[in-house]
């Protein structure tokens, strides 16, 4: 797996989203608990807004827009206009730094 | 007191109410208002448009009743709707678009947006921005919609009511309306062949004259008449049913009669038996529904529904202002058409539309029209032509019964 470097660990905190552009892909960094998830940041709907602006409650981040809301863990659509899920990428954490691999999309 | 009871201020129907037609009534404002109400608002149904103009789902098409914007749409999972085009936050139209596909409907002013039944999909800044803002807790969007109107399908069209406690279609339209609407509208499925849109700078009661009018089609009209399409020495069906509410025509058309003369046609004016076609194929139709009948009916207040050879049209009458209405003419056939009769009705489709060898005439005439009735309003029209009561139905072209009809029934409706 090719590993990219896209945050340092201190800025990824509980109950916040932090955006990050990685070679050319938005993605949002999420911290619950003990998990740490990296899923695209693009809400699917309609236009190009950051997820990440959104409402972030109960383990699922909602699109400023139009409020299709999306599971940060499995990058799954719950409810809304979304017809599409958004991409999750693995991540791992080392050294205070945090690493996803664009390349194996689930 | 010696009142003249004719001045506009009064706004008295004259006396002679039967024969007796006052001019203000193609001016007056504030009576077109009420004429919305009480018809294209009122207890009546309206067209719409063809389920063949939205194929599938996510389609939609911008309609109007009278003077209000609607949308006919086919959601994603394939119903049909009719929803007011207006946005459930403040009023803006939410399309601006004719006709389209989309998976949802977004207003401009503040992007909230719609599935295509209208329910509300979102909207931005529900939750504020940076803690700020946004919607109270209790705002569910399942309180805001797009309003879903009361809507009727029958034979491949669909209507709709601004009113839930009006009659239902059938029964508005009556047994003699909907004997000629199945006999072309019968269920088989329709092909959409395309669009014609006017503006006519009339009042459109002045079009929903026009229609109940066989009189003047034999005079002004001289291509119907010289080609034998439409003219004196043949049977005319003609009624208005429902106390005067709707109106049809039918006669039996006869390509073989073009340029044959005799006494009734020698005292039209406009017969130019000279006239050739290069092309006599326009006026000589395919018999493709086996009964060789011409067969128009206005479905008051919204629509003039027209079969005439191989022609099938909806002219959907679309009042603007007291001095103003869109006709849009929507052409179609049946799916199943075969090459020869889609060719056969799109020639004879030259016919009709804002620039046809027929319609453009009717056009002409009340524009100008408009300008006298709103210039004299105090004057009075004259209707006796075929005597000075309703005598229907009718089996000629030579009467103005219809026209009586259609008075009598609008001052009960409007209490003048």
């Amino acid at each position: 797996m090719r590993w990219i470097e896209i945050a340092i660990s201190e800025d990824v905190v509980n109950d916040d989203a932090v955006a990050r552009v990685a070679e050319g892909i938005c993605v949002a960094l999420y911290r619950q608990g003990s998990d740490l998830c990296a899923i695209g940041n693009i809400c699917p709907h309609q236009g190009n807004v950051l997820l990440s602006t959104g409402w972030l409650e109960d383990g699922a981040i909602e699109c400023p827009l139009h409020q299709a809301r999306f599971d940060i863990r499995t990058g799954k659509c719950l409810s809304g206009p979304s017809e599409e899920d958004v991409p999750v990428y693995p991540v791992k954490e080392e050294d205070g730094r945090i690493y996803v691999c664009l390349d194996a999309v689930t | 007191m010696a009142e003249d009871q004719r001045t506009p201020s009064n706004k008295v129907w004259p006396e002679d109410r039967m024969t007796r037609l006052p001019a203000w009534i193609y001016s007056d404002p504030a009576l077109f208002e009420r004429e919305m109400e009480q018809f294209f608002f009122g207890k009546t149904w309206n067209y719409i448009g063809l389920e063949c103009e939205v194929p599938t789902p996510g389609s939609f098409k911008r309609s109007w009743i009278g003077t209000k914007q609607v949308l006919l749409t086919r959601d994603k999972d394939g119903e049909i709707h009719v929803l007011e085009n207006r946005c459930a936050h403040r009023g803006t139209p939410v399309c601006w678009k004719q006709a389209g596909n989309a998976k949802s409907l977004t207003c401009p002013y503040h992007q909230w947006t719609y599935n295509l039944d209208g329910s509300l999909q979102g909207l931005p800044f529900l939750r504020g921005t940076m803690g700020k803002g946004g919607m109270p807790k209790d705002f569910d969007r399942k309180d805001h919609k797009m309003r879903k109107l009361r809507m009727a399908r029958r034979g491949g069209v669909v209507w709709a009511s601004f009113r839930d406690d009006g009659p239902d279609f059938a029964t508005y339209c009556g047994p003699e309306i909907l004997k000629l609407y199945d006999r072309h509208c019968s269920g088989k499925p329709l092909r959409l062949l395309g669009y014609s849109r006017q503006l006519l700078p009339i009042n459109w009661k002045l079009y929903i004259e026009n229609l109940r009018d066989p009189y003047h089609a034999t005079i002004l009209h001289a291509f119907f008449v010289t080609f034998g399409l439409f003219r004196a020495d043949v049977t005319l069906h003609t009624d208005s049913p429902e106390g005067g509410r709707h109106e049809l025509a039918s006669t039996q058309y006869s390509g073989d009669t073009a340029n044959q003369q005799n006494e009734a046609t020698q005292q039209m004016s406009n017969l130019k038996a000279g006239m050739k076609l290069e092309d006599m194929s326009i006026v000589k139709p395919i018999d493709e529904l086996k009964d060789g009948a011409l067969a128009n009916f206005n479905l008051f207040p919204s629509v003039h529904v027209q079969q005439h050879a191989n022609i099938f049209s909806m002219r959907h009458i679309i009042p603007k202002d007291v001095n103003s209405m869109e006709l849009a003419w929507t052409q179609f056939g049946y799916a199943d058409d075969d090459e020869t009769l889609h060719k056969a009705r799109l020639k004879q489709a030259n016919l009709i539309g804002p620039a046809g060898l027929v319609s453009i005439e009717d056009g002409e005439v009340l524009a100008v029209l408009q300008t006298g009735v709103k210039a004299y309003p105090e004057g009075i029209q004259v209707l006796e032509m075929g005597g000075k009561g309703i005598n229907l139905p009718s089996d000629h072209y030579i009467h103005e019964d219809l026209l009586r009809a259609f008075y009598d029934f609008y001052r009960r409706e409007m209490g003048l």
